[in-house]
């Protein structure tokens, strides 16, 4: 037996058993990646980091070849970048994942709570670049 | 580690002497080692890692504060996706009630970030001193008090209501998150602390969700957890922009994090409350004199 939510009643109004129980799978399995990758990554960033490997000839700002080549060379900055991006990414993926899935039981309301915090995240992003 | 070389924007200072007057201590090693213990007390103490790491990377490794805090954001991050999908899995994290709270909490987190990267590194060490005194008091304080929980209302109207099952007795527990405004007002608050300072948010999201709001300790707690990931990215992308993101340190730092949680985790059965609080409680304490000789330097 797993806990559901069975109303969110907003308002005072009477409580609907309605027993509708998202699927949460692609949300755990989201998070799950998310977690394992910017781990792995910040493990080959850690371990090149220690082996010396710490990007001292990289200069000025890195584009995206840069990067790539600095991940082949298992740069230490690289590999923490990778990790640091992956990490930061994910709980937006998972938002936006878990939007999906109330969507398949028609939890309207849920699906507006994850994209309105999904919006917050993007504006966070937008904000920060405009300061 | 010359990443102050390809990263524009990244302050000055790194690596200089702790105010505590600590030799120079450097080094990803010890940043890993430090963020292990620092995510096992947090861990064991139910309030994070960060509290732990902001002033440990700063006042003992003499990083920039808002370096200290970026970092410490990514760990928060981190630790809060390794712990969600058990939590979420399980049914005991409210999914709703965490998404409701969230858009506050992101919001706070934005303005948290916002905000810190306008104030100088002094004032945030000053507020982060204030913080860690506050926390270190209310430690004592459930040290000396011990009061009788509360029992919960019946499932009433109006609110969040939903249910789980308490893994230690099977039983099904229904409840009915209510005070939702107070709630997100709160969580707003925490979301700003979080970004602010580089913390989790949960030291003001379980007792808002457990006391104000009636949930149960237990959906508290892990639904605190579930949305820490969310209000941490809002801030720390301010963070990232502006240049005071360090991936050569946060990636210690969240690594040695989530180690130092499950490590935690495992012995927090074993391992007395009063005196892990009471270990805080001295450690706060020495942290929170290093922030304010921080700011007043």
């Amino acid at each position: 037996v797993t806990g559901r939510a069975v109303d969110d009643g907003l308002d005072d109004g009477p409580v609907e058993q309605s027993g509708r129980v998202a699927p949460r799978r692609a949300t755990t399995l989201t998070l799950t990646a998310g977690a394992l990758v910017g781990a792995a990554c910040f493990t080959v960033a850690v371990v090149a980091d220690l082996a010396g490997l710490d990007g001292q000839d990289a200069t000025g700002t890195v584009d995206a070849a840069g990067l790539v080549s600095a991940l082949v060379a298992l740069r230490a900055w690289a590999w923490a970048l990778l990790g640091t991006v992956a990490i930061i990414t994910t709980p937006a993926v998972g938002l936006g994942v878990t939007a999906f899935e109330y969507n398949a039981i028609a939890d309207r309301r849920a699906v507006l709570m994850a994209l309105a915090v999904l919006a917050v995240l993007g504006i966070s992003l937008l904000v920060a670049l405009l300061a | 580690m010359a990443i102050d070389r390809w990263y524009p924007g990244y302050p000055a200072g790194r690596g200089d002497a702790g105010t505590l007057g600590a030799p120079i201590l450097t080094g990803t090693l010890l940043v890993l080692l430090a963020s292990m213990v620092a995510g096992g007390f947090g861990s064991l103490l139910g309030i994070g890692g960060g509290i732990i790491i902001v002033p440990l990377l700063s006042v003992l490794l003499g990083h920039d504060v808002k370096v200290a805090i970026a970092a410490s954001l990514v760990g928060v991050i981190a630790m809060s996706l390794a712990a969600s999908p058990r939590y979420i899995d399980s049914g005991i994290a409210d999914r709703r009630l965490g998404l409701f709270l969230l858009i506050a909490a992101s919001v706070g987190g934005l303005t948290g970030g916002l905000t810190a990267s306008s104030l100088d590194g002094r004032i945030l060490a000053l507020l982060f001193g204030i913080l860690l005194v506050a926390v270190a008091v209310q430690m004592l304080r459930e040290t000396r008090v011990r009061r009788a929980a509360s029992p919960l209302p019946p499932a009433g109207r109006g609110g969040f209501a939903a249910s789980y099952v308490e893994p230690t007795s099977g039983e099904v527990i229904e409840y009915r998150a209510s005070r939702l405004g107070l709630g997100a007002a709160a969580s707003f608050a925490a979301g700003n602390v979080s970004g602010l300072l580089g913390v989790g948010g949960g030291v003001i999201n379980v007792p808002t969700m457990n006391v104000l709001m009636r949930v149960p300790i237990r959906v508290a707690t892990t639904t605190s957890t579930y949305m820490l990931a969310a209000t941490a990215a809002a801030s720390s992308v301010v963070y990232a922009v502006s240049g005071q993101l360090d991936p050569l340190i946060a990636a210690p730092v969240a690594l040695g994090v989530i180690v130092g949680a499950r490590v935690g985790a495992r012995l927090s059965m074993r391992v007395p409350q009063d005196v892990l609080r009471l270990a805080f409680v001295v450690v706060a304490a020495v942290f929170a004199v290093g922030m304010f000789v921080e700011f007043a330097s």
